[in-house]
């Protein structure tokens, strides 16, 4: 092998050239649809994506093809995070338990954020709407805002329940002090607005900690995950086996990452972390929706809850009219 | 030590990422070119409505047959084309090209409006309307049920209530006993809170239901199927046959919420249909009142309905008259595998046409079909009688309920050969 280094920088120089290239045809192809922007990916992406006709199926290739582009560049990201373990392999005598250290958890968690859909920006809203909420009522919640003003967390270095953390002890603060305002008695529709933004926050709250307890369950697992690969390679190494192409350690990779998640998954433990995260995700959408009524109510148009009613009725009406209908047949064949 | 990455070809390595790019560019612009990806193109005509659901009638493409009609009830998640998902590779096509007089029910997308339908609306509501627009339409008394996956159990629920309607019950890849832990589905959703889910959503979104279908083999799915598509993409016909079923994968209809709840928690949670617990409206569904004949069909590397569900109906019902079959692959191979179109569907057709009724018990058609009219052409006419016995000799599955001690040594190693086990077919 050559020095791995300038292998990949010249991989990583190809794709740009491809990119550029394929950018520069869609540019020609579509002249109408280039990007401002100065990122040729981006450029590229769009002009691609417009490019796109409208078609029962367009979304579907559109779809495909962005999960394609996804799914490549998990496996660059993949590349890119064995690179440095490709040139300890090159340049060292190597020695099983030092591989691990080459597996960055920054990394990797980059890499399974990427394939179950982990938004790192969630935490970032949460957080803003606690502000904003804070900032309703700031007069009175001033040590409550402030501190919702200097958040400490860090995600990246797997310190996931940071961040409730201090939420919550923000929270409790706040529950301290201005907070026990909003456990008084109901005087209008006011207060109950109030304490049903009291009861959102709560419950995002709750459906934050949990899903941070769902993310660091699946991060865990999908870090073991790498040092199972890890070892493997060093089994290979010291029986002097090894791979002739980058898509046999890929599959390798994905196989042992589906058998790592897939003995998680049938566990009581992920069930219950699983179940307890949709469970209070769907309670939040609940009142997230009942809060949005609450606001319209004075507005002329059909809320769900009245619109769920109506549902009911016409579901009630349609069933009775079918056993009436039933009955019509009925008596019209007697009567020939 | 060696160095495991050291026959790794930097020169190979580098033209294997540039050819990635050029199959990625070549793919891009044949996918620009797709304006509609074409499934379920065997011809039909449509023969009843109701709500939102169509039932169809397939048109012959060869002499019927079999006598008895028969109507498949396609699981509520998912749409029915996966059985016509393409001509070379049609569950459906093979039924009718072996003579089934075939229907379908497509029961639609249900929205906002339809989240009170219960499972008792499906059943004894919409599957017994279907029933009987097939029976008028076909003017027979009888109708034969293919029911798959959830449609399964939906018909064997129908069956042991309306008997009387049922000729022949098949059911594939369909779950009975869900006290198994073998699924990962059926690990989810035993402690899974439904409420919160039906009470948040009212209609469940076909999105949130296929997560949890990817969730299953998430690095396969997510991952490794898109890279290796990238294999595909230069070909058109090939990347046409990934984007019928990509289409499928995700072409799902919302879940109608009070149906859902009840699946959940009767099924998943209390495993009443195997207790003889399950309630419908007003009636008890007894799984032993299922007395015609019973061909329960499982598939040995189902990663979504585990054979441990499926294979107790075969136990469970009072017919003389059963067959237990396996079928060696997975969930989907079921419908679209090559071992499938060879195997399993002219199985099923043997299956039924060697308990067809005599063409006698045919009622003539009181009623004339509404919606219909190219079905007309293609009326029951009896195959030769020898034709038919060899379809029925072949279609002998190992397990067979019913002894094969009486066939030829050649006529036994056809029927076994027709049902030999393969494992390169799971997906």
């Amino acid at each position: 092998m050559e020095n791995p280094s300038d292998y990949f920088n010249g991989w990583i120089k190809t794709q740009q050239q491809a990119y550029s290239a394929l950018q520069n045809q869609m540019q020609s192809l579509y002249p109408n649809t280039t990007a401002a922007s100065d990122n040729p990916f981006t450029s590229w992406s769009k002009a691609v994506f417009e490019a796109f006709p409208v078609g029962a199926d367009a979304n579907l290739a559109k779809d495909v093809f962005s999960k394609s582009l996804n799914s490549n560049d998990a496996m660059q990201k993949l590349f890119e995070m064995w690179q440095p373990l490709l040139n300890a392999l090159r340049e060292k005598t190597l020695d099983p338990a030092s591989f691990s250290k080459f597996t960055d958890p920054a990394q990797t968690k980059q890499l399974f954020d990427k394939l179950f859909g982990f938004d790192p920006e969630l935490w970032a809203q949460i957080q803003k709407q606690a502000t904003q909420f804070a900032g309703m009522i700031e007069k009175n919640s001033q040590p409550w805002a402030d501190a919702t003003k200097n958040p400490s967390f860090n995600f990246a270095d797997y310190q996931p329940d940071a961040l409730v953390k201090q939420m919550e002890a923000l929270y409790a603060k706040f529950g301290d002090s201005t907070g026990k305002l909003f456990g008084m008695p109901a005087l209008g529709k006011d207060r109950e607005k109030t304490e049903q933004m009291n009861r959102f926050i709560r419950e995002l709250l709750s459906y934050a900690s949990r899903n941070l307890d769902y993310q660091k369950m699946m991060q865990q697992t999908g870090s073991d995950a790498m040092q199972s690969v890890v070892k493997i390679l060093a089994q290979k190494s010291a029986a002097g086996e090894s791979f002739d192409k980058f898509d046999d350690f890929f599959a390798l990779w994905i196989d042992t990452n589906e058998k790592a998640f897939n003995k998680l998954f049938f566990t009581e433990a992920f069930s219950q972390k699983r179940n307890a995260m949709t469970e209070a995700g769907f309670n939040t959408r609940k009142l997230y929706h009942e809060i949005l009524e609450s606001q319209l109510a004075d507005l002329p148009i059909a809320r769900r809850s009245e619109m769920d009613e109506v549902y009911k009725l016409v579901y009630d009406l349609r069933k009775q009219v079918k056993i009436l209908n039933a009955q019509v047949q009925e008596l019209n064949k007697e009567q020939l | 030590m060696n160095n495991p990455f050291a026959n790794m070809d930097a020169k190979a390595a580098l033209k294997y990422f540039g050819d990635i790019n050029s199959k990625m560019m070549k793919g891009a612009s044949l996918l620009t070119e797709v304006e509609e990806i074409d499934v379920g193109t065997a011809p039909k005509t449509l023969v009843y409505q109701e709500d939102k659901l169509s039932v169809y009638h397939y048109a012959a493409d060869a002499k019927v047959a079999c006598g008895i009609p028969v109507l498949v009830v396609y699981a509520l998640v998912n749409r029915p084309y996966m059985l016509d998902i393409q001509p070379d590779r049609s569950f459906i096509r093979n039924l009718l090209s072996r003579g089934l007089d075939v229907y379908i029910i497509d029961w639609g997308y249900p929205s906002a409006a339809d989240r009170y339908l219960s499972m008792d609306d499906y059943i004894n509501g919409y599957l017994n309307n279907c029933v009987d627009a097939v029976r008028r339409d076909a003017a027979s008394d009888k109708v034969s049920l293919m029911g798959v996956c959830q449609g399964g159990t939906f018909s064997a629920i129908y069956s042991s209530l309306h008997p009387e309607k049922v000729h022949s019950l098949v059911t594939l890849v369909a779950p009975f006993d869900f006290s198994s832990d073998e699924g990962l589905l059926f690990n989810w959703s035993k402690t899974m809170d439904v409420d919160a889910l039906v009470d948040a959503y009212g209609v469940v979104p076909g999105n949130l239901m296929n997560d949890g279908f990817l969730m299953m083999m998430p690095f396969n799915l997510n991952i490794k199927k898109y890279v290796d598509m990238l294999d595909v993409m230069e070909d058109e016909e090939r990347l046409l046959n990934f984007l019928r079923m990509e289409k499928w994968i995700f072409d799902s209809p919302g879940q109608a919420g009070e149906c859902l709840r009840q699946f959940v928690k009767d099924c998943y949670q209390g495993n009443k249909l195997i207790k003889g617990t399950l309630q419908l409206g007003d009636k008890t569904v007894d799984l032993g009142n299922i007395t015609m004949p019973v061909l329960t069909i499982y598939a040995s590397g189902d990663h979504i309905v585990p054979p441990a569900a499926t294979k107790p109906l075969n136990e469970l019902v009072s017919a003389k008259d059963k067959t237990l079959y396996e079928f060696k692959g997975g969930h989907i191979g079921v419908f679209v595998g090559a071992r499938s179109q060879k195997e399993l569907a002219p199985a099923i057709s043997s299956w039924l046409i060697e308990r067809d009724a005599p063409k006698a018990a045919k009622k003539p058609a009181a009623i004339k079909p509404v919606v219909k009219a190219a079905a007309e052409a293609v009326k029951p006419a009896a195959k030769p009688a020898e034709v038919a016995k060899a379809q029925v000799k072949a279609a002998k599955p190992v397990e067979a309920a019913k002894p094969v001690e009486t066939e030829k040594p050649a006529e036994l190693a056809k029927a076994v050969e027709v049902v030999k086990p393969v494992t390169d077919n799971k997906l």
